[in-house]
């Protein structure tokens, strides 16, 4: 069974509509990266998948289970799917490990003790364990996101959405976070990447979907899709090449 | 008879009932802040309610029963005077048979009208409140909502721990400027008899003919009392600010 099953998605905002027809699986372990122009879908397809749209029709399995249906409790789903923002989404009321341990807290109902352990290995496994008593505001771009990826890793996700999560960033920054990205791809947690970075994209993912206005143009393994790509997908690789 | 000497008189005479009055100004203006701010949260969530088409019937007509009643409850109280809505409170409260005269008599200042004078100064905070509370909340970034709701956090807990917090920090300059405007505005409370600094005042001119002084003092007073408000909240505004505890607009900073 595949670990995540979309089927169909569709989503329109003010009657124009995004998602046009999306399917796609997923295995566990896998790393799947979404490419597209800027207004494809890619970031709404991530926001469905983490409940945080709600689509107009179509169907995601998660673990066989059918999260929008009126009886899946969403917090649940989100809790087992978690999602790293472009704009890191850091709560500035809270310091780095506080920020780690809230959810741990209050949805895993983990002790304060087990919260900070973990959230403090975590923390350790993308290098900010001396940034444990920071405040968000006092880090860097790329530090910020490797505390919310930590954040997320604290949760023991099934699944980690990465929408954009380098594109507020500068190239130092950048290879920071790619590096603890790879690191997760080879430990084997399930992940689902939205990118303008296609280098990188293609070294970390082992399958790759190409999204044109709202449909899937092209989906498969990596190697097969960069090997044999669509016309569109062929197109959309010389700009970015040429920028 | 001269200004100096009238100003030395009164103080010496009447100090004690100034003393009295400025403790009742000071518990008023305390009192219905930061009670009205916590009433003015729950109104400002009440404004934020918006029914979704995917709501049960009933969960629509909640929502849409309290958003129409904090909605109006701001508006008629933002919209009338205090000393109006003071002499409604008493007078309604004796249609219906309560007269805070007899509530806690023979007391000097906190008597039965220093309890009406409190939950009308509270009640009419709380109006403005909600307002300040909600233009804070609207000023929390999306984002800090969907980073927490992302990892699982409820809508509730999502409020209580990651946008109220933030928002009630960005309204502090707001909610101290309520904190002064209630300083000197409860001097209005005094048409219902509530015993603060200008009820002192009244009373020690219609007693001793020296008006110009009287009121020259409790000027004074007032001036006083709003100046050091604004030296504490600057002062509270810089620990703040010094600690970094909050950016709030870092996330959108960031990615721009």
């Amino acid at each position: 069974m595949s670990i995540l099953e979309v089927r169909n998605l569709r989503k329109s905002f003010d009657g124009a509509p995004v998602l046009k027809d999306v399917s796609f699986s997923l295995e566990k372990g896998e790393c799947l990266a979404i490419l597209g122009n800027s207004g494809s879908g890619k970031s709404t397809c991530l926001r469905c998948i983490n409940l945080l749209e709600r689509p107009d029709g179509g169907s995601i399995l998660f673990q066989g289970e059918d999260i929008l249906s009126r009886k899946t409790d969403e917090n649940r789903v989100r809790s087992r799917i978690n999602m790293v923002f472009q704009s890191f989404n850091l709560f500035a009321n809270m310091n780095v490990l506080q920020n780690c341990m809230i959810a741990q807290r209050k949805v895993l109902h983990r002790g304060k003790e087990e919260a900070k352990k973990i959230a403090m290995e975590n923390l350790a496994k993308v290098g900010l364990s001396d940034k444990a008593d920071a405040f968000p505001s006092t880090l860097s771009g790329g530090q910020k996101q490797r505390v919310a990826i930590a954040r997320s890793l604290c949760m023991n996700p099934e699944i980690l959405l990465f929408d954009e999560p380098t594109s507020a960033l500068d190239p130092m920054m950048v290879a920071e976070v790619c590096n603890v990205m790879a690191k997760l791809r080879d430990e084997g947690v399930t992940m689902v990447l939205v990118t303008h970075q296609i280098e990188f994209a293609r070294k970390i993912s082992s399958k790759t979907l190409f999204l044109y206005s709202g449909v899937v143009d092209q989906f498969g393994d990596t190697g097969e899709v960069f090997a044999k790509p669509s016309p569109k997908f062929a197109e959309f690789l010389a700009v970015e090449k040429s920028m | 008879m001269n200004l100096g000497e009238d100003i030395a008189r009164m103080l010496s005479t009447y100090w004690q009932q100034f003393l009295l009055g400025l403790a009742g100004t000071l518990l008023l203006s305390v009192v219905g802040t930061g009670i009205g701010l916590f009433l003015g949260i729950f109104i400002a969530l009440g404004k934020r309610l918006r029914p979704k088409k995917e709501d049960p019937w009933y969960l629509k007509i909640g929502k849409g029963f309290l958003l129409g009643l904090s909605s109006t409850y701001s508006a008629v109280v933002r919209g009338t005077p205090m000393m109006v809505q003071a002499l409604l409170f008493k007078y309604g409260c004796m249609m219906l048979g309560v007269n805070w005269n007899n509530i806690l008599p023979g007391i000097d200042v906190f008597n039965g009208w220093m309890v009406a004078g409190l939950i009308v100064i509270t009640l009419n905070t709380a109006a403005y409140m909600g307002e300040v509370v909600l233009a804070g909340l609207n000023g929390v970034d999306v984002g800090q909502t969907e980073g927490a709701r992302s990892l699982g956090l409820s809508a509730n807990q999502t409020l209580w721990s990651v946008v109220l917090p933030q928002a009630l920090r960005n309204a502090i300059p707001t909610i101290g400027n309520e904190w002064i405007v209630n300083i000197k505005d409860s001097s209005v409370l005094n048409v219902i008899g509530v015993a603060e600094l200008y009820f002192a005042a009244y009373n020690a001119a219609n007693d001793s003919y020296a008006f110009m002084a009287s009121y020259l003092i409790i000027a004074v007073i007032y001036l006083l009392l709003t100046l050091l408000s604004n030296l504490f909240l600057k002062v509270l505004g810089i620990k703040l600010e010094g600690k970094h505890v909050f950016r709030f607009f870092h996330g959108r900073r960031a990615a721009a």
